[in-house]
């Protein structure tokens, strides 16, 4: 009875069918959902910090070019094995995207239109950085209409335990549903009941649970937690160009890390492509943040920066970086 | 002076306003998650997006307007926008010609 009460589970819904031929993926509802608020915010961010609302409209369009080209291009190399020929590779509505990759491939693609508008990379950048967490937020919704990225089995409180539905990427016969995830010749099988969820390893171990981690919703929580951090405390007051990017890749980097350890996913050196690559952002991001720290205890403030302090109202919102004027040559960072 | 302590007065309070209702639209979602559980049913899930959407529509509403070039032939200067510095106030008001 506990139990019941305790531990989290809905029946999931894999597709909205219309008809026999045509469906619909929440995942992909959400992603879309994700990418558009997410645009909302970089809009609004960037006209405050010297971004021309045409020209982040313009980065936004390639963003999400390279936002589906990356998502895909990630996932097709870590999962190499599982696909038979280059078209299947290019089926990106079979499933299977990174995040990771998807914002990385954003940058890369949007890098050259602001390069081109002669925009600073961490100008920009600061713009997303409230957008980024809040996309996340409203994309993984989708993940849990679809019950993806189930972890390994836990008899945690919040446990999610299996109620019903096809699960994405599982083989679903009754209630039992079962996945398989081979990594070189090793092989993971993770199976889930509504009573009980079990991850059988390679040698041969058990672990048992009364139901899984569900990491998308531990990613929906940390990503919800950042927005409302980086919207309330982060952006209530002037900061120096990068940090708050920088603040966003620290936060939702450890976030990966921590929680892609309850993933049942495959492995390089023990950590998952994700974690490789987050807990790399979130290194950079920390060392250069704390050499401006650094820094500035060095250097007294050069008086024009102190006096623009000083005289910064109190319910400035953002920092107001003069900008510099597109077509008038590259600006220095600050 | 007062009047513009006044005006930031105001903005201050339109702010909190905003801080408050985004961080309640916030905590909606995520309680929202709870109750979809609760009631074993994907249907509130897709309830999450309401005021997920609530938040841009919300601040959209609220967001203090850039100012618009008033039509009149006093002035040529352009109008601030939010990108630009405030422009130092005039030492005479304009006038007509």
């Amino acid at each position: 009875m506990i139990r019941a009460v305790a531990s989290l589970s809905w029946p999931v819904l894999d597709r909205v069918h219309f008809g026999s031929t045509f469906a619909i993926s929440p995942h992909g509802v959400g992603i879309a959902f994700g990418y558009l608020l997410g645009s909302w915010w970089v809009l609004r961010e960037g006209p405050k910090r010297g971004v021309k609302e045409e020209h982040a409209s313009s980065m936004l369009f390639w963003a999400l070019i390279g936002t589906i080209v990356g998502a895909r291009f990630f996932y097709v190399s870590g999962h190499l094995s599982e696909f038979n020929s280059f078209t299947d590779m290019l089926k990106i509505y079979n499933g299977g995207i990174s995040l990771i990759g998807g914002i990385v491939g954003a940058v890369a693609f949007a890098y050259p239109v602001m390069r081109r508008h002669h925009y600073r990379f961490l100008q920009v950048m600061d713009s997303a950085a409230i957008g980024l967490p809040f996309g996340i937020f409203v994309g993984r919704i989708g993940d849990l209409v679809i019950g993806d990225h189930l972890g390994k089995p836990t008899s945690v409180p919040w446990a999610f335990a299996y109620d019903g539905g096809h699960l994405s990427g599982f083989s679903c016969t009754g209630n039992v549903c079962t996945e398989t995830l081979l990594q070189g010749l090793h092989r993971h099988t993770l199976e889930i009941t509504p009573q009980v969820a079990r991850l059988i390893y390679p040698t041969g171990v058990v672990q048992t649970g009364d139901g899984v981690h569900q990491t998308a919703m531990y990613d929906f929580l940390i990503a919800g937690s950042l927005f409302l951090f980086m919207y309330l405390v982060m952006a209530s007051k002037p900061r120096r160009e990068g940090v708050l990017i920088m603040t966003f890749a620290i936060w939702y980097g450890m976030g990966r890390v921590i929680t892609d350890f309850l993933r049942v996913d495959k492995r390089w050196l023990g950590l998952t492509g994700s974690q490789w690559s987050t807990a790399a952002f979130a290194a950079v991001s920390a060392f250069v943040l704390v050499r401006w720290a650094i820094q500035s205890r060095r250097r007294p403030p050069p008086p024009a920066a102190a006096a623009l302090r000083t005289a910064a109202p109190s319910g400035a919102t953002t920092s107001f970086t003069p900008p510099a004027e597109p077509g008038a040559g590259r600006g220095g960072v600050p | 002076m007062n009047e513009q302590a006044a005006r930031n007065r105001g903005r201050t309070a339109s702010e909190k306003t905003q801080r408050i209702v985004v961080t309640a639209l916030v905590v909606v979602s995520v309680a929202l998650v709870f109750v979809a559980s609760a009631v074993k049913s994907y249907l509130p899930l897709f309830f999450v997006w309401i005021p997920q959407l609530g938040i841009p529509v919300f601040l959209s509403r609220t967001d203090p307007r850039p100012a618009t070039p008033v039509p009149s032939a006093a002035s040529d200067a352009p109008a601030a926008t939010p990108t630009e510095p405030p422009a130092p106030a005039p030492t005479d008001p304009p006038t007509d010609a």
